[in-house]
């Protein structure tokens, strides 16, 4: 026999999926460009764009895996004429394409070398004792980070000498999309015109926009003070995060920890600080948060009792019980509360959920 | 069934992604090399025939009451820049009648290394045939031109 279910209690249940999974879309939902909120632009970049470079004119051919030789007859030779030896080849006279040799003079007169920067945000490039009618290529590959895929959004050519220099690129293109977990590779072509002047120095820039959708990642996190914090569970509580007190008047700095099950920080994220200016009838609760990290709420409980208490008036430690929230907050890296008419030793719980790129 | 399509609808917008745009650069520097050719007189064969660098690479050969017979001046070319040159055009100009003028040792087309390459320099010689005696001075000019190696035109 069916057991029978009355409409109104599967419309409760509706309604609290609701609410649960809301919170998570609204966590996990998709933003355009940079979290769009103050300070957030400040973590570090999504992605590690450049993976390798590679020149045509360093006396180097160069076998990238999976590609092969990447630039044939960068044999660190000089057919006829020899300026730089094995640290560059007869030069490059035409462009040159991935894996496929190019046609060359007979002589190694100019050199071009390349390399990435420690943080793969850059490529620099430099090309010495040029003149006109050389044409050096260098290839290179970008990505985003292993599990996120991207697109290619702009390529702009900064060149402020056109009549002296053309830069073009190949193999990649705005719009292009970054695979998730592989690269794109492509190709800067210098070529020195006739008017390039003697002894001279040029420059030139090739900026690249990628957009790149990394997974974040949201936890909750507490605020913790060595000396003043008390674990929900040495309290009888089943959840963690910590109580903080008793504390007098006077200033306090506390690590806000993320993700740190049964109290244990080893496990835990430090994503900030949360600090607590008490003048013994007025606290300033505040919080910032480390580069990398932005809040979506925050709670905060500041009284004279170890831990809020709830309706029928027992200690709790849901954030929802808490008497000051800050919910939803738009991605943020700080945020503060200011708690009057205290008076005596106080305790402190502050809670926020915290998100991050993964 | 509207519960479990809430959650369906609900997970699919909590499985989104953030995106971040982010713009990574190549920046170049190109530095240009330099043609730079001397040209410097030598020995000459008489006292009656002297040797100068009228402009940069402009010889000017003189000759002062010469009698019937051959001169010789001599004369070094030298890529002092940093692009192997060819010699684009060497003009004889000033000339009078009853002389004749040749170059050796150089030619149309002749490669010469940049500086420190061997072979960065050339000597060569301005030869100079007066056919009778003659009274008075006269000058020769020689005028050589260089082009960076790959701008040579036949």
């Amino acid at each position: 026999m069916k057991r029978q279910v009355k409409p109104g209690r599967w419309l409760i249940i509706a309604l609290a999926l609701v609410v649960v999974f809301s919170s998570v879309g609204i966590t996990y939902a998709r933003r355009e460009g940079r979290p769009q909120n103050k300070g957030v632009v400040a973590t570090s970049c999504c992605c590690d764009p450049f993976t390798w470079v590679v020149s045509n004119d360093d006396g180097a051919e160069d076998n990238v895996n999976p590609y092969g030789v990447i630039d044939p007859g960068d044999d660190g030779g000089g057919t006829d004429y020899n300026k730089w030896g094995d640290q560059s080849s007869d030069d490059p006279s035409e462009p040159q394409t991935t894996g496929v040799g190019c046609a060359r003079y007979d002589k190694d007169v100019a050199r071009t070398t390349a390399w990435i920067s420690e943080d793969q945000q850059e490529i620099t490039v430099l090309v010495e004792n040029a003149y006109p009618s050389y044409y050096p290529t260098v290839f290179f590959a970008l990505k985003c980070p292993d599990s996120a895929p991207g697109t290619i959004t702009s390529i702009v050519i900064d060149n402020p000498y056109p009549d002296a220099l053309t830069v073009t690129t190949s193999g990649i293109y705005p719009g292009q999309p970054i695979p998730q977990n592989e690269e794109v590779t492509g190709a800067v072509h210098v070529h020195v015109e006739q008017a390039a002047a003697q002894n001279a120095v040029y420059t030139f820039k090739v900026s690249i926009t990628t957009e790149c959708q990394p997974e974040v990642t949201c936890g909750t996190a507490y605020a913790y003070h060595v000396d003043y914090g008390t674990c929900f569970a040495d309290i009888g509580f089943t959840k963690w995060g910590w109580t903080n007190g008793p504390l007098g008047s006077g200033s306090y700095e506390f690590q806000l920890w993320a993700g740190a099950a049964h109290c244990d920080t080893s496990k835990g994220r430090l994503v900030g600080q949360v600090t607590v200016d008490y003048d013994g009838s007025r606290a300033i609760v505040t919080y910032n948060m480390y580069e990398g990290n932005w809040m979506t709420e925050t709670h905060l409980y500041v009284g004279n009792n170890r831990l809020p208490r709830d309706k029928k008036g027992a200690e709790t430690v849901s954030p929802g019980q808490y008497p000051y929230k800050h919910d939803p907050l738009n991605n943020v890296t700080t945020d503060s509360y200011t708690v009057t008419g205290l008076s005596g030793n106080i305790y402190v719980v502050a809670h926020a959920v915290v998100c991050w790129f993964e | 069934m509207l519960s479990i399509a809430l959650l369906l609808a609900l997970c699919v917008m909590g499985i989104g992604y953030a995106a971040w745009s982010d713009t990574v650069s190549i920046d170049a520097t190109m530095e240009t090399g330099y043609i730079e050719v001397g040209l410097s007189p030598g020995a000459c064969s008489d006292l009656e025939i002297t040797c100068s660098v009228l402009t940069p690479h402009t010889l000017v050969v003189t000759l002062t009451n010469p009698h019937a017979g051959n001169y010789t001046c001599g004369f070094t070319i030298t890529n002092t820049g940093t692009i192997p040159v060819k010699i684009q055009s060497i003009v004889i100009s000033g000339v009078p009648a009853g002389v004749e003028v040749s170059v050796l040792g150089v030619v149309k087309g002749m490669q010469i290394e940049q500086a420190g390459v061997y072979p960065d320099s050339f000597d060569g010689a301005v030869i100079v045939t007066v056919q009778a005696s003659c009274e008075g001075t006269f000058s020769v000019n020689v005028a050589f031109s260089f082009v960076q190696w790959n701008m040579y035109i036949e």
